[in-house]
């Protein structure tokens, strides 16, 4: 969970490291590179955030079953007049 | 590519969601929809964040400002990794509260404020509204791409009718199919189908499209590497903080924009949803946005100079030849457009119902007392919406006379959108925040929105004239709209970006923080911030003086009869009571709240139930449990009130027993005596009138007379007897039952016509539906029309209006099928409807009903006898009986004794 938590985190680190590449890319375009680089970022967080969510099911199908079972309605009948 | 055959095939692409769109949602009527409640399904509907400003302005973006695109991408990218921080709390409130659009999760959490509700909803349509047009105008130019080398006889003869034509179409289906049902927390199935197809039909027609680029114009990836670092395309510069400002906006929008929130939280169906749409999504924006890039470098550098960037996407198939492929990518393009369109004008028209609509229709007609549907109130009023908010982004895109002005309104709209975020972040981390620091601060970022960024784009001397963009308005040269306060040369966009919501959240906090939030307002803040607590939400009802039947009647009108009377029915069996009518507790009436509020928005719910209750809300032991901080350190004290609440049940189901118990056995000895009672009466007269025939010389004519009393007495005396045995033998389960086929419609008129001999002078009239009536029942024939009998004999009897009424009505569910009777007389008290099924019970005196009592007990053994049951239905404006029964009844299926 705490994974979970900091992914993002990691993301915003990562995307925003372009901004620092801009001194000394020279003449030299790098665009190309730029673009490589971002997508492959991307396709990381997105195996990681897979990997994450993976192992992250089974406790919350764990709570959701816990929460369902909260307000069910009583399980014993009411009272039928038959029954006196 | 001819022309015309676009033409037909987006018509039949049309027909075809239509189709699609309707078979889903017969389908889901029947239950048979499964694979609608997969994640994926979730996922793909989510991609109505890609229209068709992704579809075509991404490569535009990317042709003239590089990898800028990107960052409408990235934002939403972090947010759905981070799903845990946010998402996940926006999707479990959303439920908890039943949540019907972001104005309603606004105004419910700063105290079901509607003002709040009016602000944001009116924010959002100013924001969509150019962003419909945009659409519009999208699918618009795409047609005229096509047109353009086609004879002159195909050329579009007016593109504003195409324009009109698109919406119009678009409006027809999303009142077909997004006003189905007014709860707005149901999915709607079948627009939520057509969404996901045409998520699949934009990624695929992209993806196409890029692909052939790659691997047929270039020489695969190495060679697209190339070309883009010889494009001009390498010329880009990153800007550090538009790059980062962008991201920051979209990341933003994601959560704010109404149709995001819609698809989001509203349609969401199951938690474990978002688990999979926090990697998927990302990665269908993923897709979407890889082959953009060699998409704008190989259009640059084919198409002619001056060319129109945004439609690379579509011209450079057309430019080389490969009509189908351009095909393909022009239903991409539409479907972005309609899927955005469609899903934009539901979430609006829900706003607008919910939060001005309803309320002022509210304020007009004062009291409870007032009659009539509201549903029908909000469903028309739901579709006038669609059709205004339709009409509006027409009415834009004729205004604005689709100038390239448009393509910038997507990032004007995101800002827009965004502006609720500090309300919306601090509402559900923030317990502090208040209703008035959140009005301030929307409407201050609005406001700034609007001068800085709106006014300003619908371009120089439009709305904003050009001495005021150059000298601010009267010479202030300091409220320039794109230089605020002195601070000059900044990108205009980062700029109205940064000052609208940099003064947004300052006046969101720093008046969050001197204002205090009302009662109602800190009991929303505590179930908001802490729903993960699982405590329920607060109650905000102390004990009323409502009656469970106002609240049924006024349930009725909103949620429907059939659904009202369930939801009554469930919570009355939850406090273990039987009947419709549950006590009126805090639990029972935040419940219906919350009911309610799934219709009609929270504010809506809230105003009318305290109509009912009274005004006295919140009670001081409500307030100093929010406050007491100690509580929350209690973890058990959760399960304890659990384990009290099962005990109190059970007492209370145990109290009832118990009074029913006290009560038989006074029937018990009541009964010894009626019986007596009953069977010595005639037996009396039996016995005097014999002896007066025994006298010798009685005239003929007097013998006959008495003999005549002697043989009536006798046959009341079997009758009762009769009863009385048949009574026994139905309780006792031993009846044999004489199973046939017959239509129920028969049955009933049978019954009609043998009852008419009771009071046959009564002016009596009978209110039927002859249609529903016709359907086959496989049952007791006899006893049911017994029962039929019974009823509409009593409703002869007793109902004592002027001109009495009896409605009846069937209705059939899955298997079994319910048949009401209701007159329109004065009903039955509520202290006697407890016992009008039991034994010789009668409400009136004997000799006026003429009966032994025994009808409605012996009415209620039969049903069970047949497998079905029959009940009194209160708050119906006279007396009603609801009975349901089996269409086949099965052996053995008799309720058990």
């Amino acid at each position: 969970m705490d994974a979970a938590r900091l992914l993002p985190l990691f993301g915003v680190v990562l995307f925003t490291l372009p901004a620092l590449w801009r001194p000394d890319a020279g003449a030299h375009p790098d665009t190309a590179r730029g673009l490589i680089y971002l997508f492959t970022v991307w396709a990381l967080l997105v195996a990681l955030a897979a990997a994450l969510a993976r192992g992250l099911a089974p406790a919350l199908d764990a709570e959701e079953e816990a929460e369902g079972s909260l307000p069910s309605l009583p399980t014993t009948a009411p009272p039928k007049d038959g029954d006196l | 590519m001819p022309f015309n055959i676009l033409v037909a095939v987006s018509l039949v692409y049309v027909l075809f969601l239509f189709l699609v769109a309707f078979v889903a949602e017969r389908r889901a009527a029947r239950g048979r929809l499964h694979f609608l409640y997969s994640p994926w399904v979730y996922t793909l509907s989510l991609s109505i964040y890609c229209t068709a400003w992704t579809f075509y302005g991404a490569v535009g973006s990317a042709a003239r400002s590089g990898l800028e695109f990107l960052t409408i991408y990235l934002g939403p990218t972090l947010v759905f990794t981070g799903w845990w921080w946010v998402l996940r709390k926006l999707v479990r409130i959303g439920r908890a509260q039943r949540v019907t659009s972001i104005a309603d999760l606004i105004s419910s959490r700063y105290g079901k404020s509607n003002l709040l509700g009016v602000i944001v909803t009116l924010m959002s349509v100013a924001a969509a509204t150019p962003y419909i047009a945009l659409q519009l105008q999208s699918v618009t130019l795409s047609f005229g791409v096509f047109a353009a080398d086609t004879p002159e006889f195909w050329a579009l003869p007016n593109q504003s009718a195409t324009a009109l034509w698109i919406a119009g179409g678009l409006a027809l289906f999303t009142i077909l199919f997004g006003t189905r049902n007014l709860d707005a927390n149901e999915r709607h199935h079948g627009v939520v189908t057509a969404i996901a197809l045409e998520a699949v039909m934009k990624l695929v027609a992209l993806l196409a499209v890029g692909i052939w680029v790659v691997w047929g114009l270039a020489d695969g990836v190495g060679d697209i590497l190339d070309r883009i670092d010889a494009s001009a395309l390498a010329d880009w510069q990153l800007q550090p903080g538009r790059f980062a400002g962008l991201t920051f906006v979209s990341a933003a929008a994601v959560l704010t924009l109404p149709r995001m929130f819609q698809v989001l939280v509203v349609e969401n169906t199951d938690e474990r949803h978002l688990v999979t749409a926090s990697w998927a999504f990302p990665g269908y924006l993923l897709l979407m946005s890889l082959f953009v890039v060699p998409i704008a470098v190989v259009g640059l550098e084919t198409a002619a100079p001056g060319a129109n960037p945004d439609l690379f996407v579509l011209s450079l198939p057309l430019s080389q030849g490969q009509g189908g492929l351009a095909l393909l990518a022009f239903l991409g393009g539409f479907s972005s457009a309609t899927s955005m369109v469609i899903v934009a004008a539901i979430a609006l028209s829900t706003m607008v119902s919910n939060h001005i609509v309803t309320p002022l229709w509210l304020a007009l007609a004062r009291g409870p007392a007032e009659r009539g549907d509201v549903r029908g109130l909000v469903l028309t009023s739901r579709r006038l919406s669609i059709g205004a908010v339709l009409a509006m982004g027409y009415g834009y895109y004729q205004l604005s006379g689709g100038s390239e002005a448009l393509a910038a309104i997507g990032l004007i709209a995101f800002v827009g959108a965004a502006q609720v975020l500090p309300a919306l972040i601090g509402g559900i981390f923030w317990r502090g925040a208040t209703h008035t620091g959140a009005a301030a601060g929307m409407v201050i970022g609005f406001a700034i929105w609007l001068y800085a960024l709106f006014l300003p784009s619908v371009g120089e001397g439009g709305l904003i004239s050009a001495s005021l963009m150059k000298d601010g308005p009267f010479g202030l040269t300091w409220l320039r709209p794109q230089a605020l306060f002195g601070i000059d040369g900044l990108d205009p966009f980062l700029h109205a970006m940064l000052w609208s919501l940099l003064l947004n959240t300052l006046a969101f906090l720093t008046l969050s923080m001197i204002s205090f939030p009302g009662p109602v307002e800190r009991l929303q803040g505590v179930a908001f911030v802490n729903v993960f607590e699982g405590r329920e939400g607060a109650k905000g009802w102390s004990r009323g003086q409502a009656e469970a039947e106002d609240l049924l009647s006024m349930a009725q009108r909103i949620l429907g009869a059939q659904e009202a009377q369930l939801f009554f029915q469930a919570q009355a069996a939850a406090q273990g009571k039987r009947g419709f009518l549950p006590d009126p507790t805090p639990d029972f009436l935040a419940a219906l709240e919350r009911q309610l509020a799934g219709s009609v928005g929270a504010a809506t719910a809230h105003a009318m139930i305290s109509q009912l209750i009274g005004g006295a809300a919140v009670s001081v032991q409500d307030l100093i449990a929010v406050a007491n901080e100690a509580q929350e350190i209690k973890e058990y004290s959760a399960q304890l009130e659990a384990q009290s609440k099962e005990l109190a049940r059970t007492a209370r189901a145990l109290r009832e027993a118990n009074e029913k118990l006290t009560s038989l056995s006074v029937q018990k000895d009541a009964f010894l005596g009626q019986i007596s009672h009953e069977l010595r009466t005639p037996m009396t007269s039996i016995r005097a009138f014999s002896e007066i025939l025994m006298e010798p010389d009685l005239p003929e004519a007097m013998r006959a007379q008495y003999a005549e009393i002697i043989h009536e007495e006798a046959r009341r005396l079997t009758r009762l007897l009769d009863d009385l045995i048949d009574l026994a033998v139905l309780e006792n389960r031993k009846v044999n039952l004489n199973i046939s086929v017959a239509n129920l419609h028969d049955l009933i008129n049978r019954a009609v016509q043998s009852a008419s001999s009771t009071r046959p002078e009564r002016d009596f009239r009978y209110e039927r539906d002859f249609p529903t009536e016709h359907m086959p029942v496989f049952t007791d024939t006899d006893r049911l029309v017994q029962v039929f009998i019974n009823l509409i004999s009593n409703a002869r009897k007793y109902c004592d209006a002027e001109r009495a009424v009896l409605r009846i009505e069937v209705k059939r569910s899955k298997n079994r099928v319910q048949i009401d009777f209701i007159d329109n007389g004065g009903g039955i008290p509520k202290a006697q409807q407890q016992l009008i099924f039991e034994k010789f019970a009668r409400l009136t005196d004997t000799q006026k009903a003429g009966g032994a009592g025994l009808g409605l007990a012996i009415c209620r053994e039969i049903m069970a006898n047949l497998g079905g049951s029959i009940d009194y239905l209160p708050g119906q404006g006279g007396a009603a009986f609801r009975m349901t029964l089996p269409l086949r009844r099965r052996e053995g299926e008799a309720e058990p004794v």
